[in-house]
């Protein structure tokens, strides 16, 4: 009996908490590029779909979609979440594994790769006491910090954060490494909450340096935070840009290349701003249709590849390329054809 | 005599029958209430039903009947403002920052027939209070909220200090449930579930002492504060 109670348990909790394998999806070896839709939350019922293209355009998965949602790719496997599980697609064996998570989660924060391990975050909301959870996610554990998290950005090895606790006059910047199965965190140090003085997008790490963008007397400038000396400066770059034409939150707008802090503004302007000569460099206009939010990935350094709204709604991937600023279409993908709905909350190239 | 009981039995069975009747009309007046507004429980809408008919006076069957009328025109205004937006959603677009603290929003709804648009309130000139069937009310970056084509910013007519106190106190909800009720909504708990409308509704009810519902009745829907003469559009998102 005892035997019989125990099989069960163990059933149960394999169904439960341990990695579920779903049907095979088709394997579209082709693909190129991934991109996540979710509808947002507000709705009554929610769905969200990651869509594979390539020779062809397929749904590989269907979710239940989740708001900010993101993907991650490492080894061939494409990552992401809804709003109950952890998702791992095998583009090679068209095979998806499935992760329940402890907790439903409806709006992601940030979504990251650390020593081979998936850290999902999420804007978690208030708890019972009343504080703010922004939730981490990894192996079978959580970690709570009661921060609404402002940015985030990470290196090779760690995540960082700058995040607000209710009624506190000071941001903190955190650092969290994923080592023997746990996640530490470390507070470098905090800066001042000013009235009227805004951060804007994630962080961008580096040489031992933190960047955000960061909004001052009406201007757009830049936060750089010191991880030795936890000092931080605002930098005027001397840009005359609309606070108006801030980008959507999960654009990846900035970037830094050759010690250029660079980021696209929400009507097409790409602006560099020299990190070692402290002077903003010549601004170019992108020739593509900006007027709806659109997404980023940096990966080929050279020539970055947007996805953005056509006139119909559809989504154009084009690239750009930093010897001459010139777009080049990739791919128009009728998402009308797909049976998808909801927001592009992320796109990646595959790698 | 025989005719007396008779006729006696023809009037009971007349009556009873009218009884029936009338009891059939009102479920099925109950059932289309229900099928206006998925997500609410029968036991939910029948106490909400018989709470408003307390407060007001009313008999339930109006209370009923006035609040499928103003569901039903609610849908008429999602359908005429969808074809405005051209069928699809076209719902890719950001918000911005507001110009104080207390302003609000409206989206239109990317889906036709429950939700009725949705609205919000800045709890800071970069962080927003809603509330959603998911997860009750919750804090978001302004540019984090994907909005449709046609959204608006927009400020209430009032002290800033009040629309201060109107963002705190709605804040404050974080971590009320949601409720999928519209049809009564101007008549339940300022402390208990609530949808998005009345969050706002309640706020500057409470803080402000000021009805943002442009129409009145049973219910406070998006569209009614959208369109209050207490709030000013100084945005339009396109």
């Amino acid at each position: 009996m005892i035997h019989k109670k125990m099989t069960v348990s163990f059933l149960l909790i394999l169904t439960s908490i341990f990695f579920l394998t779903s049907c095979a999806s088709s394997i579209n070896n082709s693909a190129s590029y991934y991109l996540y839709f979710s509808d947002s939350m507000e709705k009554f019922k929610t769905t969200g779909s990651v869509v594979s293209v390539g020779d062809k355009i397929e749904v590989i998965r269907k979710t239940g979609g989740l708001e900010l949602g993101r993907i991650i790719i490492s080894n061939k496997n494409i990552m992401f979440n809804d709003v109950n599980n952890f998702y791992s697609f095998d583009s090679k064996k068209g095979e998806t594994v499935v992760k329940k998570r402890k907790f439903n989660e409806f709006t992601g924060q940030y979504f990251s790769i650390l020593n081979e391990q998936p850290i999902q975050v999420f804007n978690s909301g208030y708890n019972n006491q009343g504080q703010y959870v922004t939730r981490f996610y990894f192996n079978n554990s959580t970690l709570e910090i009661n921060e609404f998290m402002k940015s985030m950005g990470e290196n090779a090895d760690s995540l960082f954060s700058i995040g607000e606790e209710d009624n506190s006059d000071y941001y903190i910047i955190s650092q969290y490494k994923f080592l023997d199965d746990e996640i530490s965190r470390v507070k470098l140090g905090t800066i001042p909450i000013n009235e009227d003085e805004y951060i804007i997008g994630d962080i961008i790490y580096f040489n031992n340096l933190l960047y955000t963008l960061y909004e001052k007397d009406n201007k757009i400038q830049l936060l750089e935070y010191n991880i030795n000396s936890s000092k931080s400066t605002i930098i005027d770059m001397d840009i005359d840009m609309s606070i108006e034409d801030i980008p959507f939150s999960n654009s990846n707008f900035t970037y830094i290349r050759e010690n250029i802090f660079t980021f696209i503004s929400s009507i097409g302007n790409l602006y560099q701003y020299d990190l070692t000569n402290k002077e903003l460099l010549d601004i170019h206009h992108l020739d593509l249709d900006f007027s709806s939010n659109f997404i980023i990935d940096w990966g080929l350094e050279n020539t970055p590849i947007i996805a953005t709204y056509n006139d119909n709604q559809d989504i154009l991937l084009s690239s750009f390329d930093f010897n001459n600023f010139k777009i080049k279409t990739l791919k128009e993908i009728n998402v009308h054809s797909l049976t998808t709905s909801g927001h592009l909350y992320d796109f990646k190239v595959a790698r | 005599m025989k005719k007396i009981i008779f006729t006696s039995t023809l009037i009971l069975l007349a009556l009873g029958g009218a009884t029936v009747n009338a009891s059939e009309k009102g479920n099925r007046e109950i059932e289309k209430l229900l099928e206006l507004q998925p997500g609410v429980t029968q036991v939910e809408l029948q106490e909400s039903i018989t709470a408003v008919s307390l407060q007001t006076g009313l008999p339930e069957d109006e209370i009923i009947a006035t609040s499928i009328k103003e569901l039903e025109e609610q849908h008429t205004l999602d359908l005429k403002e969808k074809t405005q937006t051209r069928g699809a959603s076209s719902g890719n677009f950001t918000l911005s920052k507001s110009t104080n603290k207390g302003d609000i929003f409206y989206t239109p709804s990317s889906t036709l027939g429950i939700q009725h648009g949705h609205s919000g309130i800045y709890f800071t000139k970069d962080s927003i209070i809603e509330s959603i069937p998911s997860s009750g009310v919750r804090k978001i970056a302004y540019n984090s909220r994907n909005v449709e084509k046609n959204a608006v910013m927009q400020t209430v007519n009032t002290t800033q200090t009040k629309r201060n106190a109107a963002a705190d106190w709605a804040k404050g909800r974080v971590g009320d449930k949601y409720s999928y009720n519209f049809a009564t909504n101007r008549s339940t708990s300022h402390t208990g579930d609530k949808n998005c409308s009345k969050l706002l509704w309640s706020a500057y009810t409470l803080k402000a002492s000021i009805d943002i519902d442009s129409n009145g009745g049973l219910g406070v829907y998006p569209k009614d504060i959208k369109d209050s003469s207490y709030v000013k559009t100084y945005k339009t998102i396109k």
